[in-house]
């Protein structure tokens, strides 16, 4: 399995895509940060709580949608299943070697736009003030919540992505989960029924509503994690239980 | 001989449709082995099963004298497999290598570059994308070659390559089978230069594995005619019935004759023929073709 991490590591950083994508996420960013410190008064002392309300919405899709293609389809629009798992690897660590070069992935990305961030923050408030530590601490927090979910609707969408081996299929199911597309209509019907009731507050997206809410305020509590770190232990084993079970498509 | 690869009984149904029925193969050491059948005999089926990629449903696979399922599946790292010719297109063809390099744990530095010159790739650097179809196979070629394993599943290999590729391909097939006694088992649909390539056959038809046999006894099989072109083709039909006691051949014309007699003793006809003065500018057997013998065993005439 860490050779299948290595291995994975590599593709990733030798993807050029990868970093003009991330380069432009990058510049639109700072511009916006710059546009609105230029033109908004008095946007130095309200930076972090805007864009840690913000942030994960972006980067939890934009981001998310990035890192999706990347490690799971496409493994799927390059046919390359057959080859990768014709290699001694087995499923079940073909399965866990993504999800950990996920979280990597993710985490590295977050790590810099993080210090992007910051780094813009220090520039707009001409300094590090004493709320700012507080402020980052509350970042991070929602950062981490952030990424359990990005996590979360990946593993749930490559169930998708595995089970029918199509990209286009596992594309939609990640931009259905991750814009809670899922999670408006079961809101929206949750008064007809006690079980819509009940599906809705067991959502991934519910959970991760609840999460990022308490991140936001700094009450992150231990008890609204763990159903994400559940939702994530739950979707692996689904996942592998479909990955074993499938038939590898060949390439053409 | 050593078994390199041993299916007893294999069979894969997808739903009613029987893909494999009973495929015994027996891939022994220094085989290139040829697998042919028309399209959905079961080629690659057998391959996926064999590889793991698909489940069989019911019969055994021994790889290297594997018993076990984990043996089964360490055994194949000793395989390179081929099926397809499907990469990630925004990586050249030596950093897909390296990626396949990393996954099968390959820390030699010069291997990528030993693959690479096999398949005469090694000055190539364009995206992966931009290959034509040729360049695409011949990477796909080298990735099976990648760690030089004791067996070598080729599925397809040489669609897609130009005649110099295929007889480049052919060489170096032989000549690792040869220097470094990997073992192939190859499928084609192109059966000449599959012919000319294996040492061993099996022809399977609707998920059956109709014959198995080698390289002599097929030659045996399709020689079935022995054609001589003389100077003098009515002093040859004469030598034949008084010398040689056959009535079996055809006059092809002033100077040739079909001979269905003595098809593996044509020293002796053309003993006879010099000895009795014939010019003999020609004696050879009229073979049939793979691809004949083939769709005759299966009795059909559709494309192989």
């Amino acid at each position: 399995m860490f050779n299948y991490i290595k291995a994975e590591m590599y593709r990733l950083t030798h993807k050029k895509g990868t970093y003009i994508y991330y380069g432009i996420l990058a510049l639109i960013f700072t511009a916006i940060v710059l546009y609105l410190n230029a033109e908004v008064k008095g946007f130095g002392d309200t930076y972090y709580s805007i864009f840690t309300l913000i942030i994960p919405l972006v980067t939890s899709f934009f981001i998310g949608i990035h890192v999706f293609i990347g490690i799971v389809m496409n493994d799927l629009t390059a046919k390359t299943l057959p080859n990768v798992l014709s290699t001694s690897l087995s499923r079940v660590q073909f399965l866990l070697g993504k999800l950990i070069v996920a979280f990597v992935s993710i985490v590295l990305v977050h790590l810099v736009f993080g210090f992007l961030f910051i780094g813009l923050g220090i520039f707009v408030q001409g300094g590090v003030d004493g709320q700012a530590g507080t402020d980052i601490v509350t970042a991070i927090e929602v950062a981490g919540v952030n990424i359990l979910g990005v996590v979360g609707f990946m593993l749930l969408a490559s169930i998708v992505a595995y089970f029918f081996q199509k990209s286009s299929l596992a594309l939609v199911a990640y931009i259905v989960l991750s814009l809670g597309i899922i999670d408006g209509i079961l809101s929206q019907a949750r008064g007809l029924s006690k079980y819509i009731l009940y599906v809705y507050d067991h959502l991934l997206g519910t959970y991760l509503n609840t999460a990022s809410s308490s991140a936001l305020k700094g009450a992150l509590e231990v008890n609204q994690v763990v159903p994400l770190v559940i939702y994530l232990a739950v979707a692996t084993i689904v996942a592998i239980l479909v990955l074993t079970r499938i038939e590898i498509k060949e390439g053409e | 001989m050593e078994k390199m690869i041993e299916t007893k009984n294999l069979n894969k149904k997808y739903g009613k449709f029987q893909a494999l029925d009973n495929v015994s193969i027996n891939l022994y050491k220094g085989d290139i082995y040829g697998l042919i059948g028309k399209n959905g005999a079961g080629k690659s089926t057998f391959f996926k099963v064999l590889m793991g990629l698909s489940l069989s449903t019911g019969g055994t696979i021994h790889i290297e004298g594997s018993h076990t399922s984990n043996e089964l599946n360490h055994a194949r790292k000793n395989i390179g497999f081929m099926m397809g010719t499907n990469f990630f297109p925004y990586l050249n063809g030596r950093e897909n290598l390296e990626y396949f390099c990393k996954l099968k744990g390959i820390h030699d530095e010069k291997e990528i570059e030993r693959v690479l010159t096999l398949v005469e790739m090694n000055g190539v650097n364009k995206k992966y994308k931009a290959y034509s179809m040729g360049m695409k196979q011949r990477i796909s070629i080298a990735n099976a070659l990648l760690g030089s394993p004791d067996i070598v599943i080729l599925d397809e290999p040489i669609n897609g390559l130009d005649p110099e590729g295929i007889s480049d391909f052919r060489h170096i097939i032989q000549s690792l089978n040869q220097e470094e006694g990997i073992t192939f088992i190859i499928s084609s649909h192109i059966l000449g230069e599959l012919g000319l390539m294996a040492n061993r056959f099996g022809f399977l038809h609707k998920g059956r594995l109709v014959e198995e046999l080698d390289q002599k006894t097929l030659q045996e099989r399709t020689e079935h005619q022995l054609v001589v072109k003389v100077d003098n083709s009515e002093k040859a039909a004469y030598l034949l019935e008084e010398v040689l006691h056959t009535t079996n051949f055809v006059v092809n014309g002033q100077k040739e004759l079909v001979l269905s007699d003595y098809v593996h003793e044509s020293n002796k006809v053309a003993k006879v023929f010099v000895e009795n003065g014939l010019e003999v500018y020609k004696l050879s057997p009229n073979e049939t073709s793979l691809e004949q013998y083939f769709l005759n065993l299966v009795g059909g005439e559709e494309h192989v």
